[in-house]
């Protein structure tokens, strides 16, 4: 029986520990550790899941067989498809979500595992074994040593947490909830570098103290497509709830540049590396003087609370100017601010330590997912954890950059590292046309089925629905249709009219038509027992890859450059110290980093393309 | 790729032909010891050093070779960062010959070409860039052609290409803003940004595209056909072109077809010399029924010198009608066989008409040895003079003579070879055969093989086809641009050309921005692959295949 102790109840460590308990099954047994049981799934910030690249993750994770786009599907308030007018590529899905119902449907999904035991309490020590090389157990507050196979440190933003604000100092994690003050110690005597990295959220407003008629009203889509591949549109369909946008104004940037000073991250209380993707509003002020206002978001906390979020005005600034900072904006002149906003600072690895496993290459069984790692944002948390789950319980899966957006991520964070809380977004992915939220589950779902994730009925309604857009993208390309029959619909879409016959995948590929226009061309697809959600998805799936084959051609073609460098691995123990041609800073960042392959030796700041040739001709030689 | 071995390896350094010194050089574990077989100290017997100079001879199978000095530089302070031996040997292509054979006979093997670059590069000494332009300068026999791989050495020429790679940059980031915040909306006006810079990245793009052809024609020379009537002064031409102070000159054996071509360097511009039967005069009266190989040569030349007997097209009018077409059937008159057949000239080839023996003419006939030469409705063989003073514009071959002798001297330009009729010429009636279809009359220069008078005329002519000549207003003075010398390069750059287009295009149709994104990241890589800031596994083995002989 294989033990695995998750450390935090955060949304990496409850992927984590789903992850392990599922792909292992019988053979594995997880403790999750939770500072508070109460704050399992906990939002700390933005009441959302999803947006750019996010909701890419949410979709790769479900894929996969976790439990976030489940979680969201259940609880959300809100559901918007953004980038709807660009390519399907970036389309992004993004959810309001209730926070209280998102956290108590994880903690429910994590009680109702049977191989989970969730416990509250502090663990302080990992404990390895005397070799060094190994993870041997963990010790809580109360000194229970409790013996593992492997660890998943997924202690988010809490280890020596502080939160800030003006000259305000409160040393907890976020929303008050207790840091973890003994792990950072332990890390760093297990040979550690720690990074300090700092974030923040803006102030909760009371929902009757704001003024809705001076902002704009944003709706969620009529036609809703749910998070997780398994969710029926139709059974998720719910009253939405909206959200409003207003902006800033001269007044706001002129009282903000007035107290900057006594913001804690001008003030000097703060010298933490923040994020430059979610600044805070003055840094949004000071940095981008030029710009006469910042858009802000009110979203709801959710359904049971009359909090709202007020996104985009993340602040250190007194509580007293944040007041002021507040009620200048149009519809927030009464606003009576119930949680103030902060910036919050954290202990986190440099991880190139990692393995693309996100195991420590060092000590076997040590794994670390979510913030710890130095990312930001619960979705690129949740990823990591769901991975690091399932290589905890003794899988070995990596995801390449051509393969998912997960991919992308861990490998940036284990081979680049990151100098920045780091975000995901579409244009870190070199390969976006292929990794499409549409296609999550054909790029995935076989790997989730190989971990164990994906029980055999979803894998076969799986399979049933790879097998139908397969077969359906082959008759597009080989039937034909004759202008008598296709001139009449064709007119009526202000279409070209054929002279000869055509193929019904180049008439799909007309910018004004689409695979759902032409239906009235040809019989329907074979009748299969999948669920019309399902056979929709499906359908919708051929459009895209015979409206965009020319580009995915063309993506796949750089992909192929791409895994052919991939494919060359590299000894693990090379000694790149002496490698003569070999830049000095090539050999140190190569030795360092001991990277698997020549691709991910490429993407190591400092190695140079030139000195991979040389590397390259070194290693020819030495096979010889 | 093959494995690297490190074997030793010999090879001639200095281009072939006849020079004052030439120089074998050997690299490789076993340069060392090839030395001590062949190289017969002068003075005493002494242990060679690294970096020093010593005088004595190359034995072979007991025979002298050649007097010579030698420098060892043992490795790594080396170009190879192998051993090396260079051999310092009288010019001349027996004498070198005799060299190298010795080096081969005693344990080296004949270099592979850019062997010693490639092992220069294997070993670290060079970076990629590097070899590259080094290459380039080794391999330029022109003062334009080296400063063009100096240039490329010293980065003129990616600064280039990295303006345009970070054009397409500014773009890319542009698109990945508008994705990544969408409730950012503001933020996009992108599809007009990219369409209004994109015509100007793709001028700059295609300019320097245009620059390849003369990067080729600075490395690989102008493959230059002369051909003529026996007596027609077509061996005292060559012999001229090769007497000329700044030519170099060099048997190359083995290229295409096994025609025995010279490479001379007229200035700046390098000519092929293409051998025909009819190049050389020659007493072989089998030789003189080649006119296949003529036709083929005529064929894969780059340029066409057809040389003609001024005296006798002055004495007899049916001399000579210079359209190509006529040119082939006067060929034909000069050698006993089949009329060739098929196109001539063919696309995008040169055709000179040199006028010569005007030397023997009286001054005032040389004067108005200027010809117009029209292609007569009938085929009809007559040759007009005609005075370059006198009032006889309305012919556009006296336009295009014209223009040639004004300007030939201050770096003619010439746009249309085959400038079309386009000034009002008149065909005259038909007399006899008429022909299938018009053509062209071709541009003829009056030269003196003999006492070199015209020549200036002609290599400025050539220059002005091959190195200004091209595209649209041409590049103006080359020498002052960056130019592509390399295949790879101008490959890619193509390539990444083709994706801009494209990416224009599909913006113009209302394509979404992120799909345009991949072909432009697509030019992205192109560009980088350029300037060495992307990694291809056969980067190696592409580069050093395109490597030339013996460096």
């Amino acid at each position: 029986m294989r033990h695995i102790v998750v450390i935090g109840g955060g949304h990496a460590g409850c992927e984590a520990a789903l992850g392990a308990a599922r792909s292992g099954g019988v053979g594995v047994r997880v403790t999750l550790f939770a500072m508070s049981l109460d704050s399992i799934a906990m939002m700390p910030c933005n009441p959302c899941i999803g947006g750019s690249a996010k909701g890419h993750l949410v979709r790769e994770i479900d894929a996969l067989g976790g439990e976030m786009g489940r979680a969201i599907d259940a609880t959300f308030l809100q559901s918007r498809m953004l980038n709807a007018s660009k390519g399907p590529a970036v389309y992004s899905l993004r959810a309001q979500a209730d926070k209280k119902r998102y956290m108590q449907y994880m903690k429910r999904a994590l009680e109702s595992t049977p191989n989970i035991a969730l416990r509250e309490g502090e663990v302080q020590e990992i404990i390895v074994s005397p070799a060094g090389d190994g993870v041997a157990a963990v010790r809580t507050e109360s000194d229970e040593r409790l013996p593992c196979d492997a660890v998943i440190v997924c202690s988010g933003t809490y280890l020596q947490a502080r939160c800030l604000y003006g000259e305000t100092v409160n040393h907890t994690g976020p929303g008050g909830q207790r840091p973890a003050r003994a792990l950072s110690e332990n890390l760093r005597s297990l040979g550690f570098s720690l990074h300090r990295f700092k974030t923040g959220t803006p102030a909760r407003v009371h929902r009757r103290s704001i003024d809705f008629s001076k902002m704009s009203i944003q709706q969620g889509d009529a036609r809703l497509v749910p998070f997780s591949f398994e969710t029926d549109p139709a059974v998720a369909a719910r009253e939405q709830i909206p959200c409003y946008l207003t902006y800033t104004t001269p007044e706001t940037h002129e009282i903000i540049r007035e107290n900057l000073h006594r913001s804690a991250m001008y003030s000097g209380l703060i010298d933490a590396t923040g994020t430059r993707y979610c600044p805070s509003i003055e840094d949004k002020v000071a940095r981008f003087a030029d710009k006469e206002r910042h858009p802000i978001f009110i979203e709801p906390e959710g359904a049971d609370t009359a909090e709202m979020y007020i996104q985009g005005m993340s602040s250190a600034l007194p509580e007293d100017i944040q007041v002021k900072v507040y009620r200048s904006v149009p519809g927030l002149e009464g606003a009576e601010i119930m949680r103030p906003a902060y910036a919050i600072e954290y202990d986190c690895i440099d991880a190139t330590r990692l393995a693309l496993t996100l195991e420590d290459k060092h000590i076997r069984g040590l794994f670390f997912a979510g913030q710890i790692c130095g990312s930001s944002g619960y979705e690129e948390a949740a990823a990591q954890g769901l991975l690091a789950g399932i290589n905890a319980a003794g899988h070995a899966l990596v995801l390449t950059r051509a393969q998912a957006y997960i991919g992308v991520l861990i490998d940036d964070l284990v081979t680049k590292g990151t100098p920045e809380p780091y975000r995901m977004m579409t244009s870190r992915a070199e390969y976006r046309l292929l990794l499409r939220q549409d296609n999550a589950d054909l790029r995935l779902t076989p790997l989730g089925h190989a971990a164990g994730l994906i029980c055999a009925q979803r894998y076969a309604r799986f399979i049933q629905k790879k097998e139908l857009v397969e077969k359906e993208v082959a008759r597009m390309k080989n039937t034909v249709v004759s202008p008598e029959a296709a001139n009449p619909l064709l007119a009526g879409k202000n279409s070209a009219l054929l002279t000869s016959g055509a193929k019904l995948a180049d008439l799909v590929k007309r910018p004004e038509l689409s695979y759902e226009a032409l239906t009235p061309l040809f019989d329907p697809e074979e009748t299969c027992d999948l669920p019309p959600f399902v056979r929709n998805a499906a359908r919708e799936q051929v459009n895209i890859q015979i409206k965009y084959e020319g580009y995915i051609a063309m993506q796949e073609n750089q992909a192929q450059q791409f895994a052919k460098i991939e494919a060359q691995p590299l000894p693990r123990h090379l000694d790149y110290r002496n490698i003569s041609g070999l830049r000095l800073e090539a050999r140190q960042k190569l030795w360092k980093s001991k990277p698997a392959s020549f691709g991910q030796a490429l993407r190591i700041t400092g190695v140079s393309p030139a000195d991979l040739s040389v590397l390259m001709i070194y290693l020819k030689a030495h096979e010889a | 790729m093959t494995l690297y071995e490190n074997d030793t390896i010999a090879a001639i350094a200095t281009p072939p032909g006849r020079g004052a010194l030439g120089v074998v050089r050997l690299s490789g574990a076993g340069a060392m010891a090839v030395v001590e077989k062949i190289f017969l100290p002068g003075g005493k017997r002494v242990r060679l050093r690294s970096h020093r100079m010593y005088y004595g001879s190359i034995v072979d199978k007991g025979r002298c070779v050649d007097e010579v000095m030698l420098c060892c530089m043992l490795g790594p302070r080396s170009f190879t960062r192998e051993d090396v031996a260079e051999i310092y040997a009288h010019g001349g292509p027996m004498t070198m010959r005799g060299v190298l054979d010795a080096a081969l006979n005693n344990g080296a093997r004949l270099a592979l070409p850019g062997e010693f670059t490639k092992r220069a590069f294997l070993n670290g000494r060079l970076n990629l860039t590097q070899a590259e332009a080094v290459m380039d300068v080794i391999a330029a026999g022109s003062d334009a052609a080296r400063a063009a791989g100096l240039r490329q050495l010293g980065g003129g020429l990616s600064g280039r290409v990295a303006r345009c790679r970070d054009t397409i940059l500014r773009w890319l980031a542009h698109i990945a803003l508008s994705i990544d915040y969408p409730e950012h909306e503001e933020e996009a006006a992108n599809r007009e940004r990219i369409l209004a810079e994109g015509q100007d990245l793709l001028a700059d793009m295609e300019a320097l595209l245009r620059t390849a052809e003369v990067g080729r024609v600075l490395r690989e020379g102008v493959r230059t056909a002369i051909v003529g009537a026996p007596n027609a002064g077509k061996s005292t031409l060559l012999n001229a072109i090769l007497g000329e102070d700044r030519a170099i000159v060099h048997a190359l054996p083995g290229t295409t077809r096994d025609v025995l071509t010279e490479q001379v360097y007229l200035g700046d511009v390098p000519l092929v010399l293409m051998d025909t039967a009819g190049l050389r005069e020659t007493e072989d009266p089998v030789e003189r029924m080649g006119v296949a190989r003529t036709r083929d040569v005529m064929r894969d030349a780059e340029l066409v010198l057809y040389v003609v007997d001024g005296v006798e097209v002055g004495e007899e009018t049916v001399g000579l009608c210079p359209t190509p077409r006529k040119l082939l059937e006067k060929l034909d008159q000069n050698y006993e066989g089949n009329r060739p057949g098929g196109d001539f000239p063919v696309d995008g080839q040169r055709v000179i008409v040199l006028v010569n023996k005007c030397d023997l003419l009286p001054e005032e006939e040389w004067e108005r040895m200027l010809f117009t030469f029209r292609e007569a409705a009938g085929g009809g063989l007559g040759v007009q003079r005609c005075d370059l003073r006198s009032d006889c514009g309305a012919s556009p071959c006296i336009a295009m003579d014209e223009k040639m002798s004004v300007h030939a001297d201050d770096n003619l330009r010439v746009d249309t070879v085959f400038s079309h009729r386009t000034r009002g010429e008149k065909a005259e009636p038909s007399e006899a055969n008429t022909p299938l279809y018009p053509q062209p009359a071709l541009p003829c220069i009056p030269i003196s093989a003999k006492t070199g008078q015209g020549l200036d005329k002609l290599f400025a002519a050539i220059k002005g086809y091959f190195l200004y000549g091209l595209g649209d207003g041409g590049l103006g003075d080359f020498s002052e641009t960056d130019v592509i010398t390399r295949e790879r390069h101008r490959g890619l750059l193509a390539e990444a050309v083709g994706h801009v287009e494209a990416a224009l295009e599909d913006l113009g149709r209302g394509v979404a921005e992120d799909m345009v994104a991949i072909g432009l990241r697509s030019a992205y890589l192109s560009l980088g692959h350029i300037l060495g800031l992307e990694y291809a596994d056969d980067i190696v083995d592409r580069i050093f295949a395109e490597f030339c002989v013996g460096k």
